[in-house]
């Protein structure tokens, strides 16, 4: 079930929120959030919730032994078993049939008669992102950051909350522990109205803007091989805000949706494509992921503590796996190494580009990041060698369709992005022309949902 | 005093919406609007007849039972799956159902002595009116009463409905609706699978379920709200996703003709033609008395193909509908391919712009169901097998 979906506007949410309003007790919320986690998760596989119980029964189990023992031996058991098990659980679903594949064409330089078998695994939706909340709860459990939850329920809660299941952000229990503690407290629902706020303006983001790029530059991009220059660059432009803005669409959906329920999400996009550099750009793109990459990777492995080539080392090695963790493709490993490169090459020449002025930082990270998302959309390393030559070299020809209506999207999501306020930034307290102008882009966004052609958010896929 | 207003204003407080308030209040509108629509005569919403007739067969036929419907803008179902505005042949279009939910302007005198027609949406008409549908077309032609109990599958039971003993039964069966024959006694066969469908259909009196699916099942706001973002994919503002849903090629007279792909697809390609559950149906209606006659509908692409500015080269098995009637005879069961006359005809009245089928629409015309009437009179069948008069 989509966000933007009819049966999650006009039944899941509001039986969900007003049942929650009902309900007094803290145990009676987290049950029912729970439930309704559960619930909304079934309307894709509900054989899967199998998998997300098992997730969170093992690290609710783990938090129980970290409380019990203060002995390092059994400590670190219940820091081992369940994290090997969230990664088994994400290596069989995600990366067996990759890792089998590589492997595969590997032995194929041998042996061209050796067909690597595959299996028919599907993609359980949100994996990436559950396993992560429950990975970082035990972590941060070890190292004594929070004090585990004895409240099964509580625990469930944080882990299948609806709103932040399938596509993040990745919340850290200590991120919404003390709302989760609250959450029966009455001025919980202070909220309420800017949630409302949160969620209309990502509805806009992702329906209007973002999914009419899309149609238009998906079919482009379907027919890759026959793209001239103006073509490649239009849909990597194109693609680059329609990524933007259906992730942060959904992150501000998600926080929205957590603040209807007295649940405060983190800020998960900062103006990214206002970043000056690589680093400025990780700092504000994605930021839940990469504050979990930097404080759960980057940092055990040593951080920027041992000299620069260690520092380089690790950098290259997280911005690898943060790569991996987008999906089973070498596309998305090649744009983890080439952020990684950008990173570390980010590391020398600081003072030369600090003179610079900040609009031509801006459009220079802007580019990188732009060159960087090729690599992130195609679907084969020829695609991406392919969109990177015809941009880079001229070909003649435009072959767009509704090449006004992409024009005029791209200099509205351009503006947006680069010089408009992010939603954070937002005091959510509108005038009465305002009001009625969201509300009559609301409309508009049921008129497309009612219609039925949005594309799932992209960020589920991973 | 002007300027204590002034500072007043100014020191107030910003009026300020809260969004918590009007979000709610406008999905709750658009909930209660979808809901009320709903109640809304389906004829407000559809653009052609087929859409508002089949809303509620609350009868044994596919169609809402006694129901009138008129449009003096129908246009084609092609044009709109690929939402083509620019190639639309607006028509006006009149479909009456009768008591049983079939397509008749008037009730049946039973015991039924004359022709049963059944079949597929071309036998039922669709995009043309009552007095054109092959129905009343195959009733003056031949002088024959015509019961028209198509519209969806072979449906054996209006025989014994209407107390049949003695004269025909057509099953106009079309090309493109030739994979797999339905045999479905109840239309609510046809409707949703969806598990929560077939539990209510268990639970529920048909009458209910029907009204419930119907109700469900058909969004007028939709087709609103719809209607509104495909006036925007118009290729300028907006691409248009849907173009590709169909073929758009020229004729050689210079006319956009619209196929649908599938068609295209299936142009000279052999499809399996299992004769066992017609012959079965034959032997049925044989011991009743009743004559048998299976009517060969070819696609529309067929009929056009060799008229296109640029046909399309394929090698194939022959035309289906040629192999089809070759297997049916061999079995003893009469058949009516109109296959060659049809590509005939559809070249001698190409100069002149009138065509078997509708441009913008992937069924027969007036003009085409004409052609079909009297090839069926011409083959004798309808007349061999009129009842004799009664005693």
């Amino acid at each position: 079930m989509l966000f933007i979906s009819i049966k999650f506007l006009y039944f899941f949410l509001p039986i969900t929120y007003l049942v929650f309003w009902r309900l007094r007790t803290k145990s009676q919320r987290y049950v029912w959030l729970t439930i309704t986690g559960y619930v909304f998760y079934s309307f894709w596989n509900p054989k899967f919730c199998a998998l997300m119980a098992l997730s969170t029964a093992v690290s609710y189990i783990a938090g129980l032994g970290f409380l019990r023992w203060q002995d390092a031996r059994r400590r670190r058991l219940c820091l081992v078993i369940p994290i090997a098990s969230d990664l088994l659980i994400l290596g069989i679903f995600k990366y067996a049939n990759f890792v089998l594949c590589s492997g595969g064409s590997l032995v194929r330089i041998l042996d061209p008669s050796f067909h690597p078998p595959a299996f028919d695994i599907v993609l359980p939706v949100g994996i990436s992102f559950y396993t992560f909340h429950t990975i970082t709860y035990i972590v941060d459990s070890y190292r004594g950051t929070i004090r585990p939850t004895r409240n099964l329920f509580e625990f469930s809660c944080y882990v299948s909350l609806f709103s932040q299941l399938v596509a993040g952000p990745i919340v850290r229990f200590r991120q919404v522990e003390q709302d989760l503690e609250n959450i029966d407290h009455p001025g919980q629902s202070r909220d309420v109205g800017r949630g409302w706020s949160f969620f209309v303006l990502g509805m806009i983001k992702k329906v209007l803007i973002a999914d009419n790029i899309a149609l238009i530059i998906n079919p482009a991009l379907a027919n890759w091989r026959s793209l001239a220059t103006v073509d490649a660059w239009l849909c990597m432009l194109g693609y680059t805000y329609q990524l933007y803005f259906d992730f942060s669409g959904y992150s501000d959906m998600a926080v929205g949706l957590g603040a209807m329920f007295g649940i405060r999400l983190p800020q998960n996009f900062n103006s990214p494509y206002k970043a000056v550099d690589i680093s400025d750009f990780w700092r504000r793109w994605h930021i839940s992921l990469s504050s979990v990459l930097r404080d759960y990777l980057y940092i055990p492995l040593g951080g920027s503590r041992h000299g620069e080539w260690r520092t380089c080392r690790n950098l290259a090695i997280t911005m690898l796996l943060g790569g991996l963790w987008h999906g089973a493709n070498w596309t998305f490993v090649a744009w983890g190494a080439y952020h990684g490169l950008l990173l570390v090459a980010g590391r020398y020449g600081v003072g030369l580009r600090e003179a610079w002025p900040a609009l031509l930082r801006r459009s220079a990270t802007f580019l990188l990041v732009v060159i960087g998302w090729v690599l992130f959309r195609s679907e084969s390393f020829p695609m991406a060698s392919r969109l990177l030559q015809m941009m880079f070299t001229w070909n003649a020809g435009l072959h767009l369709a509704a090449l006004p209506g992409l024009i005029a999207l791209l200099a509205l999501a351009a503006a947006l992005a680069h010089w408009g306020p992010n939603t954070f930034e937002m005091k959510h307290q509108w005038g009465p022309a305002p009001a009625l102008g969201l509300g009559i882009l609301l409309v508009a966004c049921m008129a497309f949902i009612y219609r039925g052609q949005q594309s799932p958010f992209l960020y589920f896929q991973f | 005093m002007a300027t204590t207003t002034q500072l007043a204003k100014s020191t107030a407080p910003p009026r300020t919406k809260p969004l918590g308030r009007i979000a709610p209040l406008i999905l709750a509108a658009c909930f209660l609007l979808d809901v009320a629509l709903r109640l809304v005569p389906p004829e407000w919403s559809s653009f052609r007849a087929w859409e508002a007739v089949r809303k509620f067969p609350l009868a044994s036929g596919p169609f809402t039972p006694s129901y009138a419907y008129r449009n003096t803008k129908s246009y084609g179902d092609l044009a709109n799956m690929a939402n083509l505005p620019g190639l639309r042949s607006y028509r006006l279009e009149i479909f009456h159902s009768d008591r049983r939910g079939f397509r008749n302007r008037s009730e049946p005198a039973v015991p039924f002595r004359g022709i049963l027609l059944t079949g597929d949406s071309f036998a039922a008409g669709s995009g043309v009116s009552d007095g054109d549908a092959l129905g009343e077309q195959l009733a003056a032609a031949s002088g024959v009463p015509v019961y028209n109990a198509a519209g969806w599958a072979l449906s054996l039971r209006q025989v014994s409905n209407l107390r049949m003993s003695c004269g025909l039964v057509i099953w106009e069966m079309s090309e493109r609706g030739s994979e797999g024959i339905p045999l479905q006694e109840n239309v609510a066969e046809d409707l949703d699978q969806d598990l929560k469908w077939r539990l209510l259909h268990r639970i529920a009196d048909h009458r209910t379920y029907v009204l419930l699916y119907g109700l469900w099942s058909y969004s007028p706001l939709r087709v609103l709200f719809s209607r509104a973002i495909r006036s925007l994919q118009n290729d300028r503002i907006l691409p248009n996703p849907e173009r590709n849903e169909v073929v758009v090629a020229r004729l050689r007279n210079g006319d956009e003709f619209l196929f649908l792909p599938s068609e295209v697809k299936n142009y000279q390609q052999d499809r399996p033609t299992d004769p066992s559950l017609l012959l079965r149906v034959q032997s049925q209606l044989a011991a009743r008395g009743i004559a048998f006659l299976v009517l060969l509908v070819p696609d529309k692409y067929v009929v056009y193909h060799d008229l296109l500015l640029t046909p399309g080269n394929q090698p194939g098995h022959g035309l289906w509908t040629d192999i089809a009637a070759e297997r049916l005879r061999s079995v003893n069961i009469p058949a009516v391919n109109l296959t060659h006359l049809f590509r005939t005809n559809a070249e001698r009245l190409l100069a002149s712009r009138s065509y078997l089928y509708w441009p913008d629409d992937s069924h027969w015309s007036a003009e085409g169901i004409r052609e079909a009437a009297t090839e069926i009179v011409r083959s004798g069948a309808a007349q061999a097998q009129t009842c004799r008069p009664a005693p």
